[in-house]
């Protein structure tokens, strides 16, 4: 349970602080999507053209010139590709622009080889006289829909992969080896017929189709959760996909899917490419396909086809986030217990108690719930004006940047903070005195006074009443932890009301009294002071 | 009370009710705490201990940076054991839970 004026709420913002490698994978992600969109034409032209007209020619030569192209592709896409992707993925390793061109290849390759596969497997199908597990009844066509999905698939998956590879080499490289292993038996299987390994009747049974796939996947980008389809398509598993006659007919609503596969992708490539939140899937698991068996058996409806779920038979390559000594004091109410220091930080688990560097790191998870438009306008307020006045004229000392910045915060809280504290060093200036602020300095607000506001009026007695016991508490306990006592200076600001009626003298005295007569809770404190928005003192003392 | 966030933000627990401070409760904590205000509220006919009710049954004063949405777990406490946590991703997969 967590209780507060705004709960625990964390609101996706832009990211505010760019640095150059932002930039650069900004840029690198707007060049993917990009790529992704003009690769998403393509393949709608792709199908399109297939159907129309080249169609009759394939469908005279079939399986041997699905295999003997699917060959030819993924062999240039692996010779086009491989130093293409490495340079994307030594680019955004190492924080530099990468080009539109080397993106573009690498994506063009991507599809080769996705489109390559999924050739020689239905080209195998035919030849071998495989049944269509859809239709009941031997291949006899390719599916050139399903080639152009799977060309799209591959395309938007390598640079990804290529990015991943720069990002986390080692991670990569762990789920890349396991990958291209089993990719290595389920091609076995798809190309003889064997059951050598997954126990699985290939091109007839659940998992078939994810080997070949694999191949091409794996060897591109070493992040095989793309292998499942867009929408509510399984491309892959059970193979209905490529022979289906329902996915015949369902081209252009697949197309379409595909289509928004494509735009959810672009975020989800975005957001990977930034870094931050989501680098990896949530349990910082990279997926390795074990035993064919990879592919879900339906594609989430709100995940693109890239950063997808981890999967059965995933390979645990770090930690993250782990809370576990913390999680367990918090959640047995063990207060008194050491608090064990970790980041959370993402991907690995690392422990530090640095803020990480990495795009997405800053100006998360903004709260402007309380925000109001003085701090929304950027103006500066009648306070701040003060401020500036005594700065020049040295009547004023230390952090007075941090100070109008407060002053012009969008958080209510924060500024009206300021704006109390603003009247106490204008009491102070006025006793002669040059107050100092002390902005994020230890201690109470001032030497001997510590100062507490309200950013609201109160609804009833009781309230105020609740409000005066808690703030009183909290400085006591400020004088408690430092050893020594002083002032408490209640300013009610504008908020000085309840239920609508002017907060009294002798409401204030009662409310003083009320709060210090239990829980111990002034015995540090010398003095109670309640003021109102004008600096003006409602009632002094100890509720006697 | 302030504290500068390791974004650079500043945040204070000056001005109240504010987006700052928050008070994380366990589940044994929650029941801790409404025993303690029953048994107040029987002895009493109302609750005036609401300060030391929330503090004795062991809830953890959290502050949340408006900025980052960075959480410090017992800010208010001793500093070196204060914890800091950052936000790590917004949503988590459909699978990670049972759908309600």
């Amino acid at each position: 349970v967590l209780a507060g004026a705004g709960g625990i709420t964390a609101n996706a913002t832009e990211p505010q602080k760019k640095s150059g490698w932002f930039d650069n994978a900004m840029n690198f992600g707007n060049t993917l999507v990009s790529g992704a969109k003009s690769l998403g034409q393509s393949a709608l032209d792709l199908g399109s053209n297939a159907y129309k007209g080249a169609a009759n020619w394939v469908n005279e030569h079939k399986a041997d010139i699905a295999i003997g192209v699917g060959i030819a592709a993924l062999a240039a896409a692996t010779i086009l590709t491989g130093g293409a992707a490495l340079a994307v993925a030594g680019a955004v390793a190492g924080g530099a622009a990468v080009s539109a061109g080397t993106v573009a290849t690498v994506v063009a390759g991507g599809a080769a080889v996705g489109a390559g596969a999924n050739l020689i497997q239905q080209g195998a199908a035919i030849k071998d006289g495989k049944i269509d597990p859809a239709t009941g009844q031997k291949k006899t066509d390719i599916n050139f829909g399903d080639v152009a999905m799977s060309g799209v698939y591959g395309g938007a998956l390598a640079p990804v992969g290529a990015a991943a590879l720069g990002l986390a080499p080692a991670v990569v490289g762990v789920a890349a080896v396991g990958g291209i292993g089993v990719s290595g038996v389920n091609a076995y299987n798809n190309f003889t017929g064997n059951n050598f390994l997954t126990n699985n009747n290939p091109y007839n049974t659940k998992n078939n189709w994810s080997g070949m796939a694999d191949i091409g996947n794996m060897g591109m980008s070493a992040l095989p959760f793309a292998m499942k389809g867009g929408g509510d398509k399984n491309w892959f598993t059970g193979g209905k996909a490529f022979f289906g006659k329902d996915a015949m007919a369902q081209t252009g609503k697949t197309f379409q899917q595909a289509g928004q596969s494509f735009l959810n992708a672009g975020d989800k490539v975005t957001n990977f490419i930034l870094g931050g939140n989501n680098k990896f899937p949530p349990t910082g698991m990279i997926p390795v396909p074990v035993g064919g068996g990879m592919m879900p058996t339906q594609a989430p409806n709100n995940y693109g086809p890239m950063l997808g779920k981890p999967q059965m038979g995933t390979t645990a390559v770090g930690q993250s986030g782990n809370i576990g000594n913390t999680t367990n004091n918090v959640v047995g109410g063990l207060k008194n217990e050491p608090l064990q220091s970790t980041s959370g930080a993402s991907g690995g688990g690392q422990q530090s108690s640095k803020p990480s560097k990495g795009a997405g790191s800053q100006s998360q998870g903004k709260d402007n719930t309380q925000s109001n438009t003085s701090g929304a306008t950027g103006k500066t307020s009648a306070s701040a004006d003060k401020v500036n006045e005594w700065k020049k004229n040295n009547q004023i000392t230390g952090d007075l940047k941090d100070l109008q910045k407060r002053l012009n915060s969008p958080d209510k809280g924060n500024r009206l903070g300021a704006e109390a504290e603003v009247r106490a060093y204008e009491q102070r200036i006025k006793n002669g005195e040059i107050p100092e602020v002390q902005g994020n300095k230890a201690g109470t607000d001032f030497s001997g006074d510590e100062i507490k506001a309200r950013t609201e009026p109160f609804a009833n007695e009781k309230q105020a009443k609740n409000f005066f016991a808690d703030r009183i508490k909290k400085a006591n306990s400020q004088y408690t932890k430092q050893g020594t006592t002083g002032t408490v200076t209640i300013d009610l600001g504008t908020q000085g009301t309840i239920d609508g009626k002017i907060m009294t003298k002798d409401m204030a005295q009662k409310l003083v009294q009320q709060s210090l007569s239990k829980g111990n809770r002034g015995s540090e404190i010398t003095e109670v002071v309640v003021i109102d928005g004008n600096g003006k003192v409602i009632y002094t003392g100890k509720g006697e | 009370m302030r504290l500068k966030c390791l974004c650079g933000n500043h945040l204070d627990n000056i001005a109240s009710p504010n987006s700052v401070e928050h008070l994380l409760v366990s589940d044994p904590s929650k029941e801790k705490f409404q025993n303690l205000v029953d048994d107040e509220l029987k002895e009493n006919g109302e609750i005036d201990m609401w300060p030391e009710h929330w503090e004795n049954a062991g809830s953890i004063v959290v502050w949340k940076c408006f900025e980052c949405g960075r959480l410090y777990l017992d800010a208010e406490g001793d500093k070196d054991k204060v914890v800091v946590y950052k936000i790590e991703q917004y949503g988590i997969d459909p699978d990670a839970r049972s759908p309600f």
